[in-house]
């Protein structure tokens, strides 16, 4: 039992690490992103092609990935900026359910084009780190998965001091509270925001590397873990990336231990959907603004 | 077999590995008619070159005159009764002239499921017909090949019902298919080949299957008895994607066979919408099963390693119509596959038939086409080498009466490309009971056939 806890912990290192993609995103746009799955995915690929040449005899060639890695990330910042730019910031005065919605048709585009360009056929995605792991409460924990929780924490602190101590945090804040007033105080509303996305998508892009050697690589490999990472999001209040994070954690912990303990296939998602809807209904302050 | 298998929507594991990952493409809202794709266009897809080789001098040529392969004229008078394809009464099959025969081809044409289904659809139906047309055809009659999109949905299943009835197709072959459309085509009185059905139901008269489910049950068995896994095993593990009924039919199908063989098997699933197998892993290890079968789309190498984290060292095998079985699974496992043993329905691609059919694949569609051909495209065009010898034993008098004969009598048809298709004798018409024994990997990371295809392993 504590071995199949810990691993839906880990599992849910993963939601709780796109989740705060979303977070990200949120907080300095008031917009809920459906892309970000879609944007890491493309992320991971590009860095999947960088690293794993193919020569002209067949043989599948490793790089490595210090070309790669940041090549990825730069894509996928890229493409969080052209979402911004492209969709959410000509919908900034509109209600916000239509940025919302324009996230769906970017996450839609990015697909298609991802399964056009790769196939929808699995790839392999060998690990960043090799090793043997550690044994923990009858549970071996994979060197892919600690990167994980590394990263992972190294994410949260850097965004708490980002938000915290600079100027950047200051003013993404502000733009994103009030982007009218921001801008009669002199921040650029709209270099912070298509900041904000970049860095969502860079975020989003690495998750999906770290992510890749755990999952079945296909180009719907985050599209799958969106589900979990947005309920995860939304119970930490879209604004709080520590928050997020948590409930990522322990959406994977609970869906390990409801998988054990019930025989019934499906349970995980109903309890998750009811924890959402029972979270709105008992903190409305907690509600998404969708208009 | 008198009993019906729970009717739903489904491919075999292999091909809904792909299918599925296609339509999942589509239901994220990522959908879309291809450009090429309509349903109610049909497209000439065979299209070999056939002014370039001797035969086609006395042939139509299909990729100058599509219309003319597509919609024979119908209303034509028969010249003759061997050669027109008209049966003693006088009335013309549909599909059929002198020269040419239609055959339609059922599946997702549109879309992302097609693009997915696109490379084995061209590298192996595609290439059978040029190599067929190339050779003069069977019994002097160019064979075309024309996709009807059935969008892999029961609506598009009856409306691609309803495009044979109402075009000139002789028959149809489908790699994808639901029940509805098979119902239909069989009410339709259409020759029906499908090459993984999810059902067979026993009134059905023109329908033919290929690998089913529920008869190659007891192989699955015999398999886990024999030395190649474990003789003796007493019990046994299924790891499915049991939320899908089709899947969940099919493993309890396979607990039924086992448990005449004094076998208990434990069936465990996994949660929809996840990447978490630790859960299910775990109860199979409690229950002290010896040896885990995969029923798949594609999650083996997750799951082997789900195992492995918690030290859970069974005998992992899989079912023939595992998504596990194709190749692009085994290469993308990064070596998770490695030491399992199977069961497939094709040779694998280090065998001379495999060699073969990529050089076909070179002759009729170049080398990039040849180079990236896979165990998949090799599954498809080993069925429809079967479809070509149910057209050869139907003889220069072709009818569909003649064709259903052939398609219900094929004894121990052996083309290399798959394993022995025999209908006589059976049950419901289904064409595959033996199966090749394998293990993976090659040094590509590719499946190896390890021995001739048996319906029995118990004496191996």
């Amino acid at each position: 039992m504590n071995a199949v806890a810990l691993s839906g912990a880990f599992v849910g290192l993963i939601y709780g690490l796109v989740a705060v993609c979303v977070v990200v995103a949120y907080r300095g746009s008031r917009v809920v992103s459906f892309a970000t799955a879609e944007t890491g995915m493309i992320g991971a690929f590009v860095f999947s092609e960088i690293r794993m040449v193919t020569s002209a005899s067949g043989v599948v060639h490793d790089r490595g990935i210090w070309v790669a890695l940041p090549a990825g990330i730069a894509v996928a910042a890229a493409l969080g900026a052209l979402t911004e730019r492209m969709v959410v910031r000509p919908l900034r005065h509109a209600p916000r359910i239509r940025p919302m919605i324009g996230t769906v048709a970017v996450a839609s585009l990015f697909a298609v084009f991802a399964g056009r360009r790769w196939g929808l056929s699995p790839r392999y995605a060998p690990p960043l780190v090799e090793g043997d792991g550690v044994r923990v409460a009858g549970l071996r924990v994979s060197p892919s998965q600690l990167l994980i929780l590394g990263s992972s924490i190294a994410v949260l602190v850097g965004l708490w001091a980002l938000y915290r101590f600079t100027r950047f945090g200051l003013r993404l804040r502000a733009a994103a509270e009030d982007p009218y007033g921001a801008g009669l105080v002199g921040v650029n509303v709209n270099r912070t925001s298509m900041a904000t996305w970049a860095l969502a998508g860079a975020l989003a892009g690495l998750a999906a590397i770290l992510i890749a050697p755990l999952a079945n690589f296909d180009v719907l490999f985050m599209t799958t873990l969106s589900v979990r990472a947005l309920a995860a999001a939304l119970i930490g209040g879209l604004t709080n990336a520590g928050g997020a994070f948590g409930a990522g954690v322990l959406i994977g912990v609970a869906e390990a231990v409801i998988t054990f303990k019930s025989p019934v296939s499906g349970v995980t998602d109903v309890a998750l959907g009811a924890a959402v809807v029972l979270l709105m209904v008992m903190k409305p302050s907690r509600q998404i603004r969708l208009a | 077999m008198g009993k019906r298998a729970t009717r739903s929507r489904g491919v075999s594991r292999g091909l809904a590995a792909v299918v599925a990952g296609a339509l999942a493409l589509a239901a994220s809202g990522c959908g879309g008619d291809d450009d090429d794709g309509a349903a109610t266009e049909p497209d000439t897809t065979t299209a070999p070159d056939v002014t370039t080789e001797p035969e086609a001098t006395t042939a139509p040529d299909v990729t100058t005159e599509p219309e003319a392969t597509t919609a024979p004229d119908a209303t034509a008078e028969p010249d003759g009764p061997a050669t027109t394809g008209a049966p003693s009464d006088g009335e013309p099959a549909p599909g059929v002239t002198d020269a040419a025969v239609t055959i339609g081809v059922s599946l997702p044409a549109s879309g992302p499921a097609w693009e997915q289904l696109r490379k084995p659809y061209e590298t192996g139906f595609e290439t059978w017909a040029a190599e067929v047309n190339a050779n003069g055809g069977i019994h002097g009659r160019q064979v075309n090949l024309v996709k009807i999109d059935n969008l892999y949905t029961t609506e598009g299943g009856v409306a691609a019902c309803k495009e044979a009835r109402e075009t000139e197709t002789f028959m149809i072959i489908t790699p994808a298919s639901g029940p509805e459309e098979i119902d239909c085509l069989d009410e339709a009185g259409i020759p029906t080949y499908w090459l993984a059905p999810t059902t067979m139901e026993p009134d059905w008269t023109h329908v033919v299957g290929g690998s089913y489910g529920p008869l190659l049950a007891p192989d699955i068995v015999s398999f886990w008895q024999s030395s190649y896994l474990k003789p003796g095993v007493k019990k046994v593990g299924i790891i499915c994607k049991c939320f899908i009924p089709q899947v969940e039919a099919d493993a309890h199908h396979i607990a039924e066979e086992a448990a005449k063989a004094g076998i208990e098997v434990v069936i465990e699933g996994w949660e929809p919408n996840t990447t978490s197998y630790v859960a299910p892993i775990t109860r199979l290890k409690d229950a002290g099963v010896e040896l885990v079968t995969i029923i798949d789309f594609g999650e083996s190498a997750s799951i082997i390693r789900a195992a492995e984290s918690i030290g859970f060292d069974p005998i992992w095998t899989a079912t023939p119509l595992s998504g596990t079985m194709l190749d692009v699974f085994a290469k993308a496992s990064g070596g998770a596959f490695e030491g399992m043993h199977a069961m497939m329905i094709k040779p694998s691609s280090d065998t001379p038939a495999f060699a073969e059919f990529v050089e076909k694949v070179r002759t009729h569609h170049g080398d990039e086409m040849a180079e990236a051909a896979d165990n998949f495209d090799l599954e498809l065009y080993g069925f429809i080498t079967v479809l070509g010898e149910m057209l050869n034993q139907a003889g220069p008098d072709l009818t569909r009466e003649s064709v259903l004969t052939a398609m219900k009598s094929l004894d121990n048809f052996d083309s290399g490309y798959l394993v022995p298709f025999t209908t006589l004798g059976k049950d419901v018409p289904v064409g595959i009971d033996s199966l090749f024994p394998a293990r993976c990997c090659n040094e590509d990371g590719t499946w190896q056939v390890l021995g001739p295809a048996q319906a029995d392993f118990s004496e191996e």
